[in-house]
Parts: structure tokens; C-alpha cells; sequence
């Protein structure tokens, strides 16, 4: 490609032009000279305009490395004055637990400072391990009159101890079958030098007790390895037993023991669902109403969806669902093969939902006029023999 | 621009000449890039709303030229779809809507955005954490978002939850994917394992996966997990080493797992990780083989940015942006969360799965007017309380948060606050359970209803029954133990989130109500 153009000289008039009206005479200027960065802008300027204050740290993070719940640290950040004007400095912000303490020394105010020039000054930040242990990160800043530099942020960081801690914090058992049997562990760590004394671990809802046992033992010392820091604890092992109705279990386990002459009762939340052998899964699967909603489709345009059977339990593997029946008759149908997902404990069906361009109207959108549609599949399940897929659709010419 | 600088100086005849004035020309040009404005606020807020959260949380973007590309990467919002807490929204940090004002300001002025999240949507089990799940899916789709991951507590949520909402919504490909982690099955495809997005003339790589030590946690069998390295590999060979620019792992573990991984994948040059501090440090950390290891905070308060510039000396910068009220709300997200009250409204605590647990001491609610019949004093101090009208608070609201049992639960008699489910005789609704309405005297002293009904001679009892049914809802704090019993009650609702600067001896003079029970002993 080669462009026309009238001359060198109407080229660099235009350049000049475009130059100036997209930034000013002043950065263009400078830009000749300096990098393309406004920071460099900054302290040259600030440089050239006389005396000014400096304000420099050594450090501006600091780590407490492993503190106790509740406990209380600080620490001093030296900011010194290395220009030559004084340097006036304000307490800044701060985040939730930690605050910034008044300035030390004599002076005017107990939240600003005047550093004189080749002074320096304190700022200690002060922090409460609040919340429940783990990792934490606090920040406070100053501000100065040093334009280079006109906020400081200071960032302290460690790790807060808690007393004690279950690993998991909860256990979530997500459909599991109520003919099968199910397990899981939770361990209990401890941080204090004396090791805990379990007196009794029970399931919090009574009406669970014949199903959920727990059993309890101390934790090994590999097993306190794996978290650092933790002198003792205990692992409790939970068996679930078949037979758990349907639905959700809302309950908990709880382990009471003694630490430090302190009576410790550990709250583990342990949830799940409760579901038969076979559920349908999908975008188009309204789980709230059981029904395939899958609206109004053009017969000009068709539809492809997919949904999925899943089978848990003894049974999954016998588990090969048929078409019997449709409603509408627009409705086409594809059963894939069954799958296995991830270890084996769930079989995987897909099942093809397709309204071909073409097909016949119809109103099964499942309203009091509307009756509803459904596929009607026998699936070589024992106990749920056949399987009725409720579906919500008009097919609309 | 490039092109056409170049186009122009092979056209010409006087190349000396035109290559100056062309230089005079770009620097103009850069020096406009240089000094153009950077977003520093949502659309619509004042400047003195601007200047007060940046003299509050910081100033942003300062020395940015216009990027290439920037990246926003949040995550760990754990199910926080509203600024963490219930009260001084506006001194609190997260929420999707100014998330999604804080996106929209980047756009505004001409940057190429690419969004990518972590993960962990939610963090509790339960109907309330599926809608939740269901509704920030929808939300993020809607922001735009190039790549999200799965954190453990998503993963926990039934797999046919899952599956309806993060699942491709017709030719629209869905933003959620994962290396290792395959709902029903990871050959059945529902989530890509990795994607590739061009965004400003590069092209970003992005995958996830979910470490090692969280997948033990998944007790989900129709989802699959397969070990992090292993399916990195797979991954990495598939995203063909030097087709992007940049590559990005969201990796939900802890930081080590992510610096391990880093170690073991050096294609990546931005590992997210999980697990960090409540807030991300101000510069990211880089890492021996020069990836940088971005930490996100929790619930949501931050989005991490990282532009990236046409500049070999200064090709990267970071911004740890806090979403503060200088983003304001947008429109898109809170009618998300309307529809989000509405439906937990529609489906009632019985929808939501939450039917009312047995107080541990076995006893009902009598609710507050009752226990003002005879405790004059404390009541009229209640009263004047803001306890008296929680509820209020709630149904004042804009949408309406009444239906929420993650806000009724401190706003109302007779719920287990952090477990956000309701007493055996609690409160259910104004129409059923009026009396019960507000925070009032039995959340700290205990269910009263036997207390009551005995006082008022509907029940015989002994007198030693008497004395006991009032000594087990009797308070104190003259000592250390009793007052710290006191203080763990109020910490229930005023905890970190709700009420950060709660302190007992600031507060409690604005609830006391001891003089009745001095009188009563005199």
C-alpha cells in the first residue's frame, strides 16, 4: 500500500499539529528529554523548586510471623526527613485492626508531626488479632508534604494462632445416596503446650444419632505435621449409615473437651443432601418445579439441548435408560451411553432434547390449558423401574 | 498507529525531515497517553466523594499511561454479593455492583479489559447458597468475565445446581473453566479446561485449577477432580507454549500449593492463589522464575489489576484496587440482587430448606413486649434502642433484604445468628410471628416463654422452679468470666463484618439497663 501525499513539508505540519493537539507544549517538551513516565515528571520538577522535605523509609512491611489469637503487637517505622525543608506528617487511614498510635515526642497536636530536616520520627502501628486465626494483613499510611512521596502506606502481616482449629471447618456431604454408605474425618488441632483432654463428641440432632456414629482417637504426630504450629488434637472419624431420609441434613458434630483448664466445645457443621439413585441434571432442568422448561421454540429454527441422568448406588451399573413414550410427538430423543465420573461411584447418561426444524406445533407448556409434555424412559433400575421426565414447551409454527 | 507511522515513512522522499516531525508528532501523542486521565471513580460520583475514599483507601492508577491491556482479577467473594455487612455500606469494600462500575470505568476510558475470578462464589451449604451461586454466575456473565474458576465451598453445591448455572446459555461459551475439575465427569465437557482471549493485541491464556489440598473437601461424586499437576500438564501442552503472551493460573489452594505450582509451570507469569491475608499486599510478590503471585484478599473487597504496556522497560504495573463507594452502584447489579431477594421472598424458609433447630436449652420465645410487662426499665431503654427497630432497617431497604435469612437472623428474636437459621419458636414472619420482630431481650438472655407464662400465673409453678427459670435468664457483668459471656453474645451480630469498630465499653453504656435489676434488689 502507498499513500499519496502532497509534500514532506505539509506532512510535518500536520505531525506538528496532531503532536500539539494531542498533548500539551510542556509534555512535549519534557518527553523529549525523559522516559515516558509521569513519576519521573514528578521528581524532577519537585527537585528543581528549591528547598524541599524528603521523607525516606528503611522498611514499609513488616512481619509478625505467628501471633495468638487476641494478642496485641506493634511495631515502629522509622520515616526520616532527608530533604532540606521540614516535613509535615499526618496520620493517614487505616484498615479494620490496626490503628496508628500518636506520634511520639514533643510537638504540636498528636496526629501530625514537623520533622526538621535531618530528623526522623517514629510511626508505630499498633494491631489486635481479632477473627479466627489464619493469615492477616493490615495496612495504615501517613501522609507527608513531600510531593514526591505524598502518602506512606505501612503494611503489617503474619499469622494469627487460634486456640483451635478443625480441619475441615465443616463437612458437606453433596448428594449423597441414602442407600449407601458414607464416611468422613474431620481433625481437631490444638496450639497450647497442653494437650487436650476429649471428655464427649455427639451428633447435635438426636434424630441422627442412630445413623451418624462418630469415633475419636489422639492425632498422630505425623498427622500434627501437617499443620504448623499444632501441639495436639484429636481426629474424629463420621460413619453414615444407609437409610438417612431424603433431603437435607442439617446438623452438627460436636466435641467437647478441656485446654488449659478452659471447657472447649468444637462446633463441625455437617450438612448434605440426601438423594434417590436418580437425578437429572441441566441448565434446562428446573429443579425447583421437577420439570424440563424449555419454553416456546420456533418450529422454523428447531432446538438442541442436553440434559444428563445420573445413577448413584448398588444399581448405577445396571443403569440403561430407554425411550417408551414422548409428549409432544415434535420431541426427538437421544439416549447416549453411560459413563462412569471420576471414581465409579456416579454413571453419567446424557440425553439428547432435539425439535427439529419441521415439527408439528404443539402446547405442552404446563399451564393450567396447557398439559404438560414428558418423556417416559424405562431405565433397569430396580426400584425406579420407569421414569417420567416432566417437559414444558410449545412448539410454535 | 504503528502501521501508519510506518506506512507514511516508507511513502515519503524526504525521510530525514518527516522523521523528526513524525517523532515531534508521536511524542504528542504518547505525552497525551501519558497525562490522560485514569479511572479513578464510578460514573455520576462527586469529587468530594472521590477524594474522601482515596484519602480513606488510597489513590489509583498514578503514573499509568494508557495500557495495552489490563487484567482484573478477583475472586474469593464468598458469597458476599453486597459490601461485607449489613450496616455503613458505605464504609465497607466489595460488592458485585461496584465491581461492576469499576469495570465499566476502565472501558469508559479506552482500556482493553479482560475479567477473570478465582473462584468461590459462596461459601455456605444450602438452598440460600444455591440461589446465591445461580444469581453471581448470572452477574459475572453479565460483567463481561473471560475466565472463572471453582473454589471448594462452589463445588460442595449439588451438582445439578452447578451444572444449571454455569453451563453455556445458547451460542453465548461459558466463562467458568477448569483444568481439574469436571462437573459430571471432565470428558463430558460442560466447562472448558483452559481459553484463549485477544484483548488489546495480545492474547492471554487462562485456566484454573483447584490445588490438591482443597479437593479431599469435595465429597461430590458427580463431580470429578484429578490431581492439579497432572492436569496442568495435559493443559499447558494444550495451550501451546508461546501462542500467548501472557498466561494466567487461578489456582484455588493455598500460597504455597500456588508457588509450587508457579515452580513447576513457568509458563504461567500470573498465578493467582487463594488462601491469603483478609487483604492483598500493596505490590504483588514476584516469584524466582518471575511470575507474579497475586493474592485477592477475601470477600471480595479487592480486584487486583495488572496492565500491561508496550514499554520493555516498565511492562507491568499492578493496582490492588479497593471497591469502595468512589464506584457507586450500578443498575445491571442491583437489579440482580432485587431479583436475587425476590426469589429467597418466594420461596419462604421452608423453600430455603431452613426449618426451625431446638434451642440448646429446649425453651420457646416469648418476645419483647412480654418481658416488658415487668422489666419497665429495661424495656423502655430497648425501646430506645436501635435493637427495637432492626427489622425496620430491613424492610426500609432498597431492595428489601426482610426475606434474607443471612440478614434476619440479627434482626429478629429467636435465630442462631451465624448459623442463619431459626429457634424452635423464633421468629418466621410479621404475619406469623409479630412479637418476635426485632433484636430483642431473649437473643442475649435466653428463650423466656416458660419465665413469662409463669410470672403471669398462666403456669403453676414452684417457687423453686421460679427462681430457676429466672436465674437461667439472669446477666451479669461484675465479673470477668460473666461480662466476657455477655460480650460473646453481642460478637454473634457484632462481629468483624458487621460491626468492625464494636467495642463493649463504647457500647454498651447506649443499652444499659442494670438499673432495674439494682432497683429490684433493693
Amino acid at each position: 500500500m502507498k499513500l499519496n501525499l502532497p509534500n514532506p513539508w505539509s506532512v510535518a505540519i500536520i505531525a506538528a499539529l496532531l503532536g500539539s493537539l494531542t498533548g500539551s507544549g510542556t509534555a512535549l517538551l519534557r518527553a523529549t528529554t525523559t522516559p515516558l513516565r509521569t513519576g519521573a515528571f514528578a521528581t524532577r520538577s519537585a527537585k528543581s523548586s528549591g528547598p524541599r522535605p524528603v521523607a525516606q523509609t528503611s522498611e514499609t512491611t513488616y512481619n509478625f510471623g505467628r501471633v495468638s489469637l487476641g494478642g496485641t503487637g506493634s511495631h515502629a517505622f522509622v520515616v526520616r526527613n532527608a530533604g532540606t525543608a521540614p516535613l509535615l506528617i499526618t496520620k493517614g487511614t487505616t484498615s479494620c485492626t490496626c490503628t496508628v498510635s500518636d506520634f511520639e515526642g514533643e510537638g504540636e497536636g498528636k496526629n501530625s508531626r514537623n520533622v526538621s530536616a535531618g530528623d526522623e520520627i517514629v510511626v508505630r502501628i499498633k494491631w489486635t488479632g481479632k477473627g479466627e486465626g489464619g493469615p492477616f494483613r493490615q495496612s495504615a499510611s501517613i501522609l507527608t508534604n513531600d510531593t514526591g512521596r505524598p502518602e506512606i502506606a505501612f503494611s503489617i502481616e503474619g499469622t494469627v494462632i487460634p486456640t483451635w482449629k478443625a480441619e475441615p471447618n465443616g463437612i458437606v456431604m453433596s448428594g449423597i445416596s441414602a442407600n449407601t454408605a458414607s464416611q468422613a474425618e474431620v481433625k481437631i488441632y490444638t496450639f497450647s503446650d497442653q494437650l487436650p483432654r476429649l471428655k464427649k463428641c455427639r451428633i447435635a440432632d438426636d434424630s441422627f444419632a442412630d445413623r451418624i456414629g462418630i469415633e475419636d482417637r489422639p492425632l498422630t504426630q505425623e498427622e500434627l505435621h501437617d499443620e504448623p504450629e499444632a501441639k495436639g488434637g484429636f481426629l474424629l472419624s463420621i460413619d453414615i449409615s444407609p437409610g438417612l431420609p431424603l433431603g437435607m441434613i442439617r446438623t452438627s458434630v460436636e466435641a467437647s473437651f478441656s485446654l488449659d483448664e478452659e471447657d472447649i466445645t468444637a462446633v463441625v457443621p455437617v450438612e448434605g443432601i440426601v438423594s434417590g439413585d436418580l437425578m437429572l441434571v441441566g441448565r434446562k432442568w428446573d429443579r425447583t418445579y421437577n420439570a424440563l422448561r424449555l419454553g416456546t421454540v420456533s418450529s422454523q429454527t428447531g432446538l438442541n439441548t442436553k440434559i444428563f441422568l445420573t445413577a448413584k448406588g448398588e444399581f448405577r451399573d445396571n443403569v440403561r435408560p430407554r425411550v417408551v413414550d414422548i409428549v409432544p410427538e415434535g420431541l426427538n430423543v437421544k439416549i447416549d451411553p453411560p459413563s462412569q465420573i471420576g471414581g465409579g461411584d456416579v454413571v453419567r447418561i446424557g440425553i439428547e432434547i432435539q425439535i427439529p426444524p419441521g415439527a408439528p406445533p404443539a402446547n405442552n407448556l404446563c399451564t393450567k390449558t396447557a398439559e404438560q409434555g414428558y418423556i417416559l424412559l424405562e431405565t433397569g433400575h430396580p426400584s425406579t423401574p420407569t421414569l417420567k421426565i416432566p417437559v414444558c414447551v410449545a412448539i410454535a409454527e | 498507529m504503528h502501521c501508519h507511522l510506518q506506512i507514511i515513512l516508507q511513502s515519503i522522499t524526504c525521510r530525514c525531515a518527516c522523521i523528526t516531525l513524525l517523532a515531534i508528532a508521536s511524542v504528542g501523542i504518547f505525552s497525551a497517553k501519558v497525562s490522560a486521565a485514569t479511572p479513578n471513580r464510578g460514573q455520576g460520583i462527586s469529587d468530594t466523594v472521590e477524594e474522601e475514599f482515596r484519602q480513606r483507601n488510597g489513590s489509583l492508577f498514578t503514573d499509568w499511561p494508557t495500557p495495552q491491556a489490563v487484567l482484573v482479577i478477583t475472586g474469593e467473594l464468598d458469597g458476599y454479593i453486597e459490601p461485607c455487612g449489613c450496616t455503613g455500606k458505605e464504609n465497607q469494600k466489595g460488592g458485585l455492583s461496584r465491581r461492576q462500575n469499576f469495570l465499566t470505568a476502565l472501558k469508559s476510558e479506552g482500556w482493553p479489559v479482560v475479567a477473570v475470578d478465582l473462584g468461590g462464589l459462596v461459601k455456605r451449604f444450602g438452598r440460600q447458597a444455591e440461589v446465591k451461586y445461580q444469581s453471581i454466575a448470572d452477574g459475572l456473565r453479565q460483567m463481561g468475565y473471560s475466565g472463572i474458576g471453582f473454589g471448594p465451598a462452589d463445588l460442595r453445591l449439588p451438582a445439578e445446581e452447578l451444572v444449571a448455572a454455569v453451563a453455556p446459555v445458547g451460542n453465548e461459551p461459558t466463562p467458568f473453566l477448569s483444568a481439574n475439575v469436571g462437573l459430571l465427569g471432565l470428558d463430558a465437557n460442560i466447562t472448558p479446561r483452559f481459553r484463549v482471549v485477544e484483548i488489546g493485541g495480545l492474547r492471554i491464556g487462562i485456566t484454573s485449577v483447584l490445588g490438591n489440598s482443597k479437593s479431599g473437601d469435595i465429597r461430590n461424586a458427580a463431580i470429578e477432580v484429578t490431581a492439579a499437576e497432572a492436569a496442568l500438564q495435559e493443559v499447558v501442552k494444550l495451550m501451546q507454549p508461546g501462542l500467548c503472551d501472557h498466561y494466567v493460573l487461578l489456582s484455588w489452594g493455598n500460597p504455597e500449593e500456588a508457588r509450587s505450582l508457579a515452580k513447576s509451570f513457568p509458563q504461567f507469569d500470573i498465578v493467582v492463589t487463594a488462601g491469603g491475608a483478609d487483604e492483598p499486599p500493596s505490590k504483588l510478590p514476584v516469584l524466582e522464575n518471575g511470575a507474579r503471585l497475586v493474592e485477592l484478599g477475601h470477600k471480595g473487597m479487592f480486584a487486583v489489576t495488572i496492565g500491561f504496556f508496550d514499554n520493555k522497560d516498565d511492562p507491568l504495573k499492578s493496582q490492588r484496587v479497593p471497591l469502595d463507594a468512589r464506584w457507586g452502584e450500578a443498575e445491571d447489579m442491583i437489579d440482580l440482587l432485587a431479583t436475587y431477594q425476590r426469589q429467597l421472598e418466594s420461596l419462604g424458609l421452608t423453600g430455603l430448606g431452613l426449618s426451625p433447630v431446638r434451642h440448646q436449652t429446649g425453651r420457646r420465645f416469648a418476645g419483647s413486649d412480654a418481658c416488658g410487662d415487668c422489666h419497665t426499665y429495661a424495656y423502655e431503654v430497648w425501646e430506645n434502642s436501635s435493637h427495637s427497630y432492626a427489622l425496620t432497617t430491613l424492610e426500609d431497604q432498597e431492595p428489601r433484604r426482610d426475606g434474607d435469612p443471612e440478614c434476619l437472623s440479627c434482626h429478629v428474636v429467636g435465630w442462631a445468628p451465624q448459623r442463619f437459621e431459626p429457634f424452635e419458636g423464633g421468629f418466621l414472619s410479621m404475619q406469623k410471628t409479630p412479637h418476635l420482630a426485632h433484636n430483642g431481650c431473649e437473643n442475649c438472655h435466653g428463650p423466656a416463654a416458660a419465665h413469662a407464662a409463669v410470672e403471669r400465673g398462666d403456669v403453676r409453678a414452684s417457687l423453686t422452679e421460679r427462681d430457676r427459670l429466672r436465674e437461667e435468664l439472669a446477666m451479669s457483668i461484675d465479673t470477668p468470666e460473666s461480662k466476657q459471656k455477655v460480650i460473646s453474645n453481642c460478637l454473634e451480630c457484632h462481629d468483624l463484618d458487621n460491626s468492625p469498630e464494636f467495642d463493649f465499653e463504647d457500647y454498651w453504656p447506649s443499652v444499659d439497663h442494670t438499673e432495674e435489676v439494682t432497683d429490684k434488689n433493693e
